[in-house]
């Protein structure tokens, strides 16, 4: 894992993919270049009235020094950062956190509402057709998802059942015939929950990426910590992606 | 000009009077990615205690109007762990190490202070916003008759000089001030955070697992420039003083409020550059005022 750097990206574009989802281009080849999928970044609002940063999955990297960010606006700071426009500075500390492990062999991916986003760097980086990706969606507006499916097998499931099969990415998954030799997760705590019980039962190694508050982002203040099956974890640090084994569940 | 940022006190010079305030900052392991520690004037640590401590549940931290809530619970894997992990690493620096202790009870904060006494430690500072067991877990900081009883006791054990690190939450600062100065302390560092609380008004539930957290950053400034001003009136010790310091400015108000020192917290977690910035800032700000020492400023309101 490389160090983090502290740099002021300029935003390229920014678009919204989807009601209330954005996808934000940023300049910031130190950043960038230090970058492996599943690591994070903190974001900082311009605003000094919202002082802790905001961490934002690295959802791409490209060749130009460039990092890219799906996010939802979710509040205060998040709409903050929607109406940044191409030119405009962005104050971000990382990549923060350690990432997802390089596996060889098959995968199966199950990602959530937001925890689609950190995904989507590991599906294109590992670009493996016979990853098989299980995106959990509330309806039909199925962001990012023609992006996955140029790297992978995808299959979707929606709240309201207007896409794929109705429910969650577990219902979706059922009884999978395929081999495969780890699975990879993002999202709500009980789908990651209902994940890591179905990986234990087909006894294959389960990365999960879990989502807690923070405050510092980079290891120092223990306001992540939770609780792991040996010892406190902080989700910044020795997260945000856990192997089964290391929690508690 | 020359500008000196140096200040001395306890027959300590520090290079310049910026350190960073305990429990935003680690051990500094975290931050020394970012920047060389050798800059600051001196590393305080994050709390101590002479076994380890597990702390609360999460969620842990909340984000407030221009500062935050936190209730880590005093985390920390106990003196043992600090002393051979954490202590080399800070003695790789030039920068004076200042360990934050706490405890459950006054037994536990001597037998901490005495151990940390025999290391390379230079200035014990005792956080006694810390639940008191005994006393049915009131904090030791809110009552003068226990703050001089813990100051005089750890002063007993401990060969370093102790600083009392004082909770906001009291009706008068400088009647606690005088506890600790009468039961022998080195110094004072102030202000602890201020016990909050925030409501998730859709979860109709509060928003830390701990119920109440401490209030810090920019939000608790003018507390505590006001509390360090009244504190530094009511004796004659030198004084750490600390939050919601952001900006150099903001400093150099605690410094002419009577700070010979001053902490850098929650700034921290905006910039993790904050606290060498604001010694740089300090540094201009002197030059552009034609300030030969910044002792001359430490007390210096009128
Ligand atoms: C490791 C990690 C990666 C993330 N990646 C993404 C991503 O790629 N895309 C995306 O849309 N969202 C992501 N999130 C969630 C995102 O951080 C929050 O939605 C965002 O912080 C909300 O900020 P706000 O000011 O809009 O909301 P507010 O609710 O006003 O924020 C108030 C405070 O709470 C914190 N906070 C609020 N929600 C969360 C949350 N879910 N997790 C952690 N802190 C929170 C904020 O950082 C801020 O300090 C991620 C969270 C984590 C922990
Ligand atoms: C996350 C966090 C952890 C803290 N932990 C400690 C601690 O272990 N011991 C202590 O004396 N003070 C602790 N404090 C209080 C700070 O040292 C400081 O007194 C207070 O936050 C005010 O300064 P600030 O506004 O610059 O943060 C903590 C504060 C925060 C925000
Ligand atoms: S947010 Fe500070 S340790 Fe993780």
């Amino acid at each position: 894992m490389s160090t983090p750097v502290e740099e002021v990206g300029v935003i390229l574009s920014q678009k919204e993919i989807a009601n209330g989802i954005f996808d934000l281009t940023v300049q910031a080849p130190e950043i960038a270049k230090r970058s492996l999928p599943g690591q994070f970044v903190s974001v900082f609002c311009r605003d000094l009235s919202r002082l802790l940063p905001r961490p934002i999955s690295i959802a791409d990297v490209g060749a130009e020094g460039t990092i890219r960010f799906l996010y939802r606006v979710a509040g205060a700071g998040t709409y903050e950062f929607s109406t940044l426009i191409r030119g405009d500075a962005l104050r971000m500390t990382g990549p923060l956190g350690n990432g997802f492990p390089e596996i060889s062999g098959n995968a199966v991916l199950f990602g959530g509402g937001i925890g689609i986003f950190p995904l989507l760097y590991l599906v294109k980086k590992r670009h493996n057709p016979k990853d098989i990706v299980f995106l959990g969606y509330r309806n039909k507006e199925l962001f990012a998802m023609e992006e996955f499916a140029r790297c992978a097998e995808v299959r979707v499931a929606t709240e309201d059942g207007s896409f794929g099969v109705r429910g969650t990415v577990l219902d979706a998954a059922g009884d999978l015939k395929e081999d495969f030799s780890a699975v990879f997760s993002c999202g709500p705590l009980p789908m990651l929950k209902a994940v890591f019980a179905w990986a234990g039962e087909r006894g294959v190694q389960a990365y999960l990426s879990l989502e807690e508050r923070m405050a510092c982002g980079v290891g120092a203040c223990l306001g992540c910590a939770v609780s792991g099956k040996k010892k406190r974890l902080r989700v910044c640090k020795e997260g945000p992606v856990f192997s089964a084994g290391e929690l508690p569940w | 000009m020359v500008t000196d940022l140096s200040v001395d006190f306890c027959g300590l010079t520090f290079k310049n009077p910026i350190t960073t305030a305990s429990g935003t900052f680690g051990s500094g392991m975290e931050y020394k990615e970012f920047f060389d520690l050798s800059l600051l004037g001196a590393v305080t640590t994050k709390g101590v205690s002479i076994d380890p401590w597990e702390g609360n549940e999460v969620p842990r931290v909340a984000e407030t109007p221009s500062g935050m809530l936190n209730a880590i619970g005093l985390q920390n894997p106990g003196v043992k762990v600090f002393q051979e992990r954490d202590l080399p690493f800070l003695e790789g620096f030039d920068t004076r190490i200042i360990v934050n202790v706490c405890g459950h009870s006054i037994e536990e904060y001597c037998r901490a202070a005495q151990a940390l006494s025999e290391t390379a430690v230079d200035i014990l500072e005792i956080n006694i916003s810390c639940p008191n067991v005994a006393e049915g877990g009131l904090s030791f900081g809110t009552d003068p008759a226990q703050v001089l009883r813990i100051t005089r006791a750890v002063k007993d054990v401990s060969k370093k000089p102790v600083f009392m690190k004082l909770s906001p939450n009291v009706t008068s600062i400088a009647e606690i001030a005088k506890a600790a100065e009468a039961g022998g302390a080195d110094g004072l560092s102030l202000i602890n955070t201020l016990t909050g609380m925030k409501i998730d008004v859709r979860k109709r539930s509060f928003f830390l697992a701990n119920r109440t957290g401490g209030l810090s950053g920019p939000a608790i400034h003018p507390v505590a420039v006001r509390m360090v001003y009244e504190a530094a009136r009511a004796v004659s010790l030198p004084i750490i003083g600390m939050g919601g310091v952001r900006t150099a400015e903001d400093a150099l108000e605690l410094i002419l409020a009577g700070a010979s020192m001053v902490a850098v917290g929650t700034a921290n977690f905006h910039d993790p550059l904050a606290a060498p910035r604001i010694v740089k800032g300090l540094a201009e700000f002197m030059e552009e005022e034609g300030i030969a020492s910044v002792k001359s400023l430490i007390g210096a309101v009128e």
